[in-house]
């Protein structure tokens, strides 16, 4: 008996199991963190485009270890900037020390707990854990999503939380690198940020995501109903691409998951048409 | 099966593996620190943003560089700073940082430091910092200070009375040698100081100056080479004269312009 379940997402990011597309984001993102300066990303993309799937998937274990960062040298920590409620640097430092003891990305952990206990975690602090955290081989990769949310709490003239993850990022010793997502671009969002020396934009590579292209929406249609004993036709995949989304992940999804009921209905009237 | 991942570093500094060029600046800021009484004491880098200020100050203090360069690890000490991690700036948490970071490079005898540094309410002095170098001078070792962003150390000193700067230009210029000073801003330090007020020798006297330029077209040609190599993709003499001239030699338009071309390049063997 065929599956009626509706495979389509709306609403909330795909599992990387079910990510399709943006092979060209994930390979520059990825080289970046792979090659020997483990390079920072800005991804920025309108709301819903699929920045926080993209996020998901770049952490999985099985797509980091195909560019050789295995769980064991590579720890990919991802923290929504909303979720530190209410926004301080302080409470930015905890969250992310927090996420690194739990997720053992230095041992041992009692060293990320003791900082936790100081008063403050200093730039000195931060530096000489991820210089150890690189020393023992290993590297951590922070994925904030929602980077808008930081910088609205940074102080335009004297943005220290935006100058410390710099410094961070661009120590010799190299055991930190950034991804940041965000609705707008880094230097659209810094543009009334006053910086003194390097601006913070330039330490990394601005990423746009779009749409996707008819080739990844005509994918993301047959893999979601791979098995599902629903096809969609030409007629259905045009309509769902071109008159409704113009391949934007969100409405497209949107609109598979419509036509998709719609698939299940008919099947079901006509079902209980045979059976009358 | 080859490799097509991008080589290419955009955006943040090189690792020194990967440093490519700049031979005339290495051996002059190598020079002045083999020297034992060069005059001016310090260094001072400037050049536009991304045109690899923090990329040379990694290389200089990568320990197996300056050793290559008749520096050896137990005599010389390269402490890096990015003067934006020092939060919040303040002329103390500036001696901190540097005296932390001279225990945890063990440098020096670390009781020492860490009993000036003990006392977080009482600001580190200038005699407890002058003594602590010429100590180190007295052991034949040297500190190498590498200050990138210093723009952000300026912002906090105070026109008419310079005290941090001051202090710096002390200790730098002690008879014996302990503290030597490489400093990177965007802008030269003259047009930095320019509306200071120094009580006698100013600051920038005390430094030479190197400004970093564009790559010349052999130096962009090198590091096309190296980084290219076995990654399955070669750049044609055309290519690279192409985007030696769309870049004009500035190292972070150079590696944007060859990942742009690496990426079409690889797209088409895919292909």
């Amino acid at each position: 008996m065929p599956d009626y379940r509706n495979p389509f997402i709306v609403g909330s990011p795909v599992p990387p199991e079910l990510f399709i597309g943006r092979k060209r984001e994930v390979g520059i993102i990825l080289d970046r963190i792979a090659n020997p300066a483990h390079g920072s990303t800005a991804v920025s993309g309108e709301v819903r485009i699929g920045k926080t799937s993209l996020l998901h998937y770049i952490s999985s274990p099985e797509v980091a270890k195909k560019w050789g960062l295995p769980p064991e040298q590579c720890t990919f920590i991802f923290v929504d900037s909303h979720a530190i409620v209410p926004f301080s640097q302080k409470r930015f430092w905890h969250y992310v020390l927090k996420s690194l003891a739990a997720r053992k990305a230095y041992e041992p952990t009692n060293y990320i707990e003791d900082l936790l206990q100081g008063e403050d975690i200093g730039g000195f602090e931060l530096g000489e854990l991820f210089d150890r955290i690189a020393r023992d081989g290993k590297l951590v990769v922070l994925l904030l999503d929602g980077f808008e949310h930081v910088v609205e709490h940074v102080s335009p003239d004297n943005p220290e939380l935006l100058y410390l993850l710099r410094g961070l990022i661009n120590r010799p010793a190299r055991g930190l690198a950034l991804v940041l997502v965000s609705s707008k671009s880094l230097t659209e969002l810094c543009q009334n940020v006053r910086f003194v020396g390097s601006p913070f934009p330039t330490s990394f590579t601005s990423l746009s995501l779009g749409p996707f292209s008819p080739e990844e929406a005509n994918k993301l249609i047959d893999v979601y109903t791979q098995g599902t004993g629903v096809t969609f036709s030409v007629r259905d995949r045009d309509f769902a691409y071109y008159e409704i989304s113009n391949g934007h992940p969100y409405l497209l999804q949107k609109v598979c998951f419509k036509l998709f009921q719609r698939h299940v209905e008919k099947r079901q009237k006509e079902g209980r048409s045979e059976n009358e | 099966m080859p490799d097509y991942r991008d080589p290419f570093i955009v955006g943040g500094p090189v690792p020194p593996k990967r440093f490519i060029g700049r031979e005339r600046e290495v051996k002059a800021i190598f020079d002045r620190l083999a020297s034992p009484a060069p005059s001016p004491a310090g260094t001072a880098i400037s050049g536009e943003a991304r045109i690899g200020k923090t990329s040379l100050l990694h290389y200089i203090c990568d320990s197996q560089v300056a050793e290559k360069r008749g520096l050896p690890p137990e005599k010389y000490t390269f402490v890096f700073i990015d003067s934006h991690t020092i939060v919040p700036f303040t002329p103390d948490s500036f001696w901190r940082y540097i005296l932390k970071s001279l225990v945890t490079q063990q440098v020096y005898d670390p009781r020492h430091i860490e009993s000036l540094l003990k006392d977080g309410r009482k600001k580190v002095g200038s005699f407890e910092l002058d003594t602590l170098f010429e100590r180190i001078a007295q052991e034949g070792k040297l500190v190498v200070l590498l200050l990138d962003e210093f723009e952000r150390v300026v912002e906090h000193v105070s026109p008419d009375n310079p005290e941090i700067l001051s202090l710096l230009q002390a200790l730098i210029n002690r008879p014996m040698r302990g503290l030597a000073l490489v400093l990177s801003s965007r802008e030269p330090l003259s047009a930095l100081f320019c509306d200071f007020r120094f009580s006698d020798s100013p600051f920038p006297a005390s430094f030479t100056s190197l400004s970093l330029g564009p790559f010349s077209r052999a130096e962009a040609d090198k590091l096309i080479e190296t980084y290219t190599r076995d990654t399955g993709i070669r750049f044609s003499r055309t290519e690279k004269k192409r985007v030696y001239e769309v870049s004009r030699g500035h190292p972070y338009q150079l590696q944007s312009a060859c990942h742009e071309l690496f990426e079409q390049k690889a797209r088409c063997h895919q292909f």
